[in-house]
This record gives structure tokens, C-alpha cells and sequence, in this order.
């Protein structure tokens, strides 16, 4: 805390004690009838609006969520041992907010914006409440421009624009957080002097973090910091050891530091990670609050909780200022089981998917993405044409050697065209492997899927395409970089462009020396 | 359907009878009376509520306690109340009939703290100075309360109107320490 001075201390004394006569304070109060579970029962508050903030003793926070005719529930954030029966209940008048402003990036935050980091208070702009209506049809522009997440196999078949909301949904353990912080890393780019002299913006970032181990979020930050992520990046914290309604407000919390961002005319990603957690949580506090249970246990409103914090995603008209909100909201799935309730419920708000499968994770293929049912409904508008054109038959390619894929034991007994295709497949998944923290700019994207789907790993042994590939972007990067400053300005192939990268792998295909 | 709403009920029921057989101020001082008995002995409360008593044995109770306190109307209510098996909201139901009967003459119950008796003239003033605030005909219930150091706290339904020494030490206690983030 900063000292305080004897002489500021008198001025505010006088300041407070000034007037006292004809100062009197007038509020709202009400009684606690019940209190237990992190749910408060409280008679009074006759004017007490939803979602409003209320005061316990002991500095214990609440909100209002039920309103009856005699008492109001409240959902406590704070431990509810502190709170007594019969307790006075003060009103704040503010519906539930969180502080925004830029000096929210690079710190870590409970839902209700304390600051967790240690870094001291933040000296934030204003607050915005965490609830708001979504935007309407007039203030919304289409999708356009690419939200680069630098991971080769969703750049190019499964293309995320800026306002987009693309669902990570998969098992425990096959790396779904991990895409998103691969993606919120790649962001560092477009805050780069660089980007800005190709006219790329830059897009801000909030993890929000919704039941998970303490310690995960702790590597998740390091992780962040460690390259050079966190300063463009606000992590909203709600772990797991923190009640249900912190839990429940969490990713409300994010979308409004994003939708601050997207007021002012730029970019924000918000990762909330997860959302069945969440919903697991809403569960938990409506079922306090005696609300009827539906499907699974779940309120009637689990829908609504998550189709009116992923519409706030969104990408505003020009009018506006042209900003945007990505959403990517991850979802556990249990032993692959996508029709479950909540994941069905998400699938069909968001425009689109990212399905990360445990098998093809342990087969080794990381990102472990089945690209047969991931889609982006959206997102290709937003690829840049120079990855359109290279990647237009990958996806095909893919799904051709996926449907021959249960003949490849058969080995040499298989007709030509048919081998062509496994070897072609077999050598495309090798090459859309790639490495956590690793992400790739969308140039060397573009060279790389150009050589996978003309076939000029046809030659290289599987073992060697991720030496290959890697080896020939340096080659390039050294003998060409005129490649990768056309398609970073340009962003179109142009056919000189096409005849110079072919001269360049046939070149560099005959240099090339297979590994033993 | 929640007690609230089912003393309401009883409550208007009973206001309407007393104002069709213009027995109101009766009615309303039987009830009164009523409502003391119940809070004051312990015992009759238990007993009422008791699911063990029978519904006869209470019926008794009541005859004996209230046939020479009460207008028949009042007694009648009661009895009615106890047939309906509603007993045990007994007391919601009168204190709500109080509530209903101050709204409806524009009457209000201001409970105020104060931290040393006031003069007659200093009470005078305080119940014109509430009355304007609240823009109705106010009865002050009198709290002597040392700890609140001076000045007054009154209550009225739920707003609390606070100019007490305590809670403004306690306002500057926070605005020194600067505790609580969400009061800027």
C-alpha cells in the first residue's frame, strides 16, 4: 500500500467530517432468513434488481439472482460461514461489473477484477457490467479478416476469422488448451511493428479460466509470459477451489474486457476455458437456489447461459469501428461422447468446431485434430487467398486416404492409384504435425501446404517430411525471401509466384539428403 | 404457494370484513391485542403451532383465551383459521394485516435509533423531517443505542435513512484504508 501522510489524513477527515450534519446516508437493506451452500435467503431488498450487487458483514459480496415475492436468493462469492442468519443486507445499486481499460493486459484477475498477480491495484478506466445484450443484425458486419492461430492444420482447412466463435471440444488430455494458447502466442505477431506495416491489427487476448487446478493456471501464465504473450493478455481466473458463482460469472467477466476492445474499433480473442465447467457450476448454484432441474440435472436456462455469452462474440460494421470478439470455448467431452447436453448445446451456437480425438492423440498425432468432423462455418471467407488456393484440395486429399486408410495393411497388393493415394495421405498427416509453442507464420504456411498437396513429399521417406519441410522454409527463408514478403504483402499467389516456389522445391528436392 | 402469499390472502380476507361490517377499528385492535398475546407468551404460540394438540383442544384454547376479549368476528376469523389447518400462520397473517391496514391509511411504523433520549421538541421535529421524507403519517418507535455515538439511524420499511457518528467513522475507515475495491 502506498504511505499515507499525517496531512492527507487530516484533509480527509475534515473532508468526511465536514457536513456531517446535514449528511445523512440513505440505503436499501434487508434481513438474511437462510444462509448456507453460497446461497443467501433475503427478506427485504424490495427494490433490488437482477443480477445486482449486494453487501453482507464482513465484507462478503453477493448477487441477486432470484427474485420472489417475499425474500430475494442471493449467490454469495464469498465464504458463507462469514454470513449470519438475521444479518443486515445492504444494496449497492451496480449490477454485477468488472474494471476495463488497457491497463488490464498482463494481469491476472479474480471475475470480480481483484487483481491476483501481485503486480499491485490496476489502475483500470471504468467499469462495464458483465451482462449485456449481444448485438443486433445492423451492427454486424460478416466475417472477414483471419484470426491466424499459427497452427497449420486449422489455418488451413478449419480457418478462424475475427468474430468467429469455433468451438475446441474434445477429451481430457488431448491438448485442447493447448490449441488455445498456441493461438493467443501466435497473436504476439500482430502486435509486431511488422503486421502493422502490412496492415494487420492487433488482436488483444483474454484466457479465462473456468474450474481448473490452481497450479494449471499458474503454467498456463508462465507459459504466456515465457513468450512474450502475457503483455497483450488479461487472464480472468476462477480455479476450482473459488465458489460456483465466481465460476459462473467467470466467462461473462472475459467477454467484457473482449467487448471493450471491440467497442473501441479493435481485436480481442477470449478463451474460455472451460465451458463445462461452467455450466457444471450454474448447475450447482441453481439447484441451491431451488430453481427446477431439466436434462441431466441442468436448469432450463443452460442454453440461454451459453448462447447469450458466445452472441457477444461478434464483428461490428464499420460504422462501429469494424472491431471483433473471437470466441474459442472449449468443452470436455466425456469418453468422446459429442451428443452429451452440453456439447450438443455449444455445437450448435458456435460456428463451428475443432474435435481433438485421445486416439489419433496418442498415435502421436498432436495436434491431435480429426479433421473429418472439424468444420468452420464461417472462417473461410476470412483465409487469405494465397491459403485458400494452396489448401482447397488438402482437406480432400485427407478425406480420400481416411476412406482408403483400412486398406493400407494390404500393402503392395493395392493398384497404383490407390497406393498413390495412402502415400499421399500418410505423408500429408506427418507433415500437419506440430509442436506445442510452436506456432507458424501463415507464409511459411502457405509454402508448406503448397508442397504437401502437389505432392512433393512423394519422394521423402514419412519419417523425414518434418526435416524436410522445416529444412526447405530455411532454405527458402535464405535463398528466396522474396517468397514470404510477396505472400505477407500481397496475399495472393501470383502464377510467377507458383513457378518460383516449384523451381524452388524441385531444386531443393535433389539436395535433399534422406536420413539412414 | 409460499406462506407469504397465503397470510396475504387470509389477511386481505379479514380487512375485507372488517370494513364491509364496519367493525374496523375493532377488528384492528382485536388483532393487535392478538398479535401481543402470541409474541408475549411463549406458550401460547407453541401450543398453537403444536401438530400434536388436536384441532378441538385448540379451538378450546382460543374460546377461553379471546370470548371476552374480542369482537365475535375476530374469534370467528380465528377459528376459521385454525379449521383450515392454517394455524401455524397465525401470526404471519396478523402481522401482515397490520402491514396491509398502515399501507392503506398511509400510516408507517419508523423504528429510530438514537444514542441519548431526545427532547420533546428535538422528536417533534425528527417525525415532520421523517414524515416529509417519507410522504406518510409516521409513529416513531424509540431505540436508545449507545453504540451509534450520536446522531440517528431510522429505519422505514427497508430503506435505512443513516446519519449516526458510527456509520460515518466506519465510511471514512474504509475510504482510509481503501479495503473494499468495489465502493470506489
Amino acid at each position: 500500500m502506498a504511505e499515507v501522510r499525517p496531512d492527507e489524513v487530516t484533509e480527509i477527515l475534515r473532508k468526511q467530517l465536514s457536513g456531517f450534519e446535514n449528511e445523512i446516508d440513505i440505503y436499501e437493506v434487508g434481513t438474511v432468513l437462510q444462509v448456507g451452500d453460497g446461497i443467501a435467503r433475503v427478506y427485504g431488498l424490495n427494490k433490488a434488481m437482477s443480477t445486482e450487487l449486494v453487501e453482507f458483514p464482513n465484507g462478503v459480496i453477493g448477487m441477486v439472482l432470484n427474485l420472489e415475492e417475499d425474500s430475494v436468493g442471493c449467490v454469495l462469492f464469498g465464504e458463507s460461514s462469514l454470513v449470519k442468519e438475521g444479518d443486515q443486507v445492504k444494496r449497492t445499486g451496480r449490477v454485477a461489473s468488472f474494471p476495463v481499460g488497457p491497463k488490464m493486459l498482463g494481469r491476472v484477475v479474480t471475475p470480480l477484477g481483484e487483481p491476483l498477480d501481485g503486480k499491485g491495484p490496476i489502475d483500470f478506466e471504468k467499469y462495464m457490467p458483465i451482462e449485456r445484450k449481444a448485438l443486433g443484425v445492423i451492427d454486424r458486419s460478416p466475417v472477414k479478416e483471419p484470426l491466424q492461430t499459427g497452427i497449420t492444420a486449422i489455418d488451413a482447412m478449419i480457418p478462424i476469422g475475427r468474430g468467429q466463435r469455433e468451438l475446441i471440444i474434445g477429451d481430457r488430455q488431448t491438448g485442447k488448451t493447448a490449441v488455445a494458447i498456441d493461438a493467443i502466442i501466435n497473436q504476439k505477431y500482430t502486435h509486431s511493428e511488422e503486421a502493422k506495416k502490412y496492415g494487420i491489427q492487433p488482436v488483444y487476448c483474454v484466457y479465462v479460466a473456468v474450474g481448473q487446478k490452481n497450479s494449471t493456471i499458474a503454467q498456463v501464465v508462465a507459459k504466456l509470459e515465457e513468450h512474450g504473450a502475457m503483455e497483450f493478455t488479461t487472464v480472468v481466473s476462477a480455479p476450482a477451489s473459488v465458489p460456483a458463482p465466481l465460476q459462473y460469472i467467470a466467462p461473462y467477466a472475459g467477454a467484457t474486457i473482449g467487448e471493450y476492445f471491440r467497442d473501441k474499433g479493435e481485436h480481442a480473442l477470449c478463451v474460455y476455458d472451460d465451458l463445462s465447467k461452467q455450466a457444471v457450476a450454474y448447475r450447482e448454484l441453481s439447484l441451491l437456489l431451488r430453481r427446477p432441474p431439466g436434462r441431466e440435472a441442468y436448469p432450463g436456462d443452460v442454453f440461454y447461459l451459453h448462447s447469450r455469452l458466445l452472441e457477444r462474440a461478434s464483428k461490428l460494421s464499420p460504422e462501429l469501428g469494424g472491431g471483433s470478439l473471437t470466441a474459442l470455448p472449449i468443452i470436455e467431452t466425456q469418453q468422446g461422447d459429442v451428443s452429451a447436453y452440453i456439447p450438443t448445446n455449444v455445437i450448435s451456437i458456435t460456428d463451428g468446431q475443432i474435435y481433438l480425438e485421445s486416439n489419433l492423440f496418442n498415435a502421436g498425432m498432436r495436434p491431435a485434430i480429426n479433421i473429418g468432423i472439424s468444420v468452420s462455418r464461417v472462417g473461410g471467407n476470412a483465409q487469405i487467398k494465397a491459403m485458400k488456393k494452396v489448401a482447397g484440395t488438402l482437406k480432400i486429399d485427407l478425406a480420400q486416404f481416411r476412406e482408403l486408410e483400412a486398406f493400407a495393411k494390404f500393402g503392395s497388393d493395392l493398384d497404383k492409384s490407390t497406393q498413390k493415394t495412402l502415400s499421399k495421405g500418410e505423408r500429408l498427416l506427418e507433415f500437419l504435425k506440430q509442436g506445442q509453442y510452436e506456432p507458424v507464420p501463415v507464409e511459411k504456411q502457405v509454402v508448406s501446404v503448397f508442397v504437401g498437396t502437389n505432392d512433393y513429399f512423394a519422394s521423402i521417406p514419412v519419417k523425414d517430411v518434418k526435416r524436410f519441410e522445416k529444412e526447405f522454409l530455411e532454405h527458402v527463408d535464405l535463398k528466396y525471401p522474396e517468397i514470404f514478403e510477396e505472400i505477407r504483402a500481397k496475399k495472393v499467389l501470383s502464377d510467377e509466384l507458383i513457378e518460383k516456389m516449384k523451381s524452388a522445391v524441385t531444386e531443393f528436392i535433389t539436395k535433399f539428403k534422406i536420413s539412414e | 404457494m409460499s406462506d407469504f402469499n397465503v397470510s396475504s390472502r387470509y389477511a386481505s380476507a379479514l380487512l375485507a370484513v372488517a370494513n364491509d361490517t364496519k367493525q374496523f377499528d375493532v377488528i384492528a385492535a382485536d388483532v393487535e391485542l392478538v398479535l401481543k398475546c402470541f409474541l408475549t407468551v411463549k406458550e401460547l404460540k407453541v401450543a398453537i403451532n403444536s401438530p400434536i394438540i388436536k384441532q378441538e383442544k385448540k379451538l378450546q384454547i382460543i374460546e377461553a383465551l379471546f370470548k371476552n376479549n374480542v369482537s365475535d368476528k375476530t374469534l370467528e376469523f380465528i377459528k376459521f383459521v385454525i379449521k383450515k389447518n392454517r394455524e401455524t400462520l397465525l401470526l404471519n397473517i396478523f402481522k401482515r394485516f397490520i402491514e396491509i391496514k398502515n399501507h392503506k391509511l398511509g400510516l408507517s411504523d419508523i423504528k429510530v435509533k438514537v444514542a441519548f433520549d431526545l427532547s420533546e421538541e428535538l422528536k417533534g421535529k425528527l417525525k415532520s423531517t421523517l414524515e416529509n421524507l417519507t410522504n406518510k403519517k409516521v409513529s416513531i418507535n424509540l431505540q436508545i443505542d449507545e453504540k451509534i455515538i450520536g446522531g440517528f439511524i431510522a429505519e422505514h420499511e427497508n430503506t435505512v435513512y443513516d446519519a449516526s457518528i458510527k456509520h460515518s467513522l466506519d465510511l471514512l475507515k474504509k475510504k482510509l484504508t481503501q479495503g473494499d475495491f468495489i465502493l470506489n
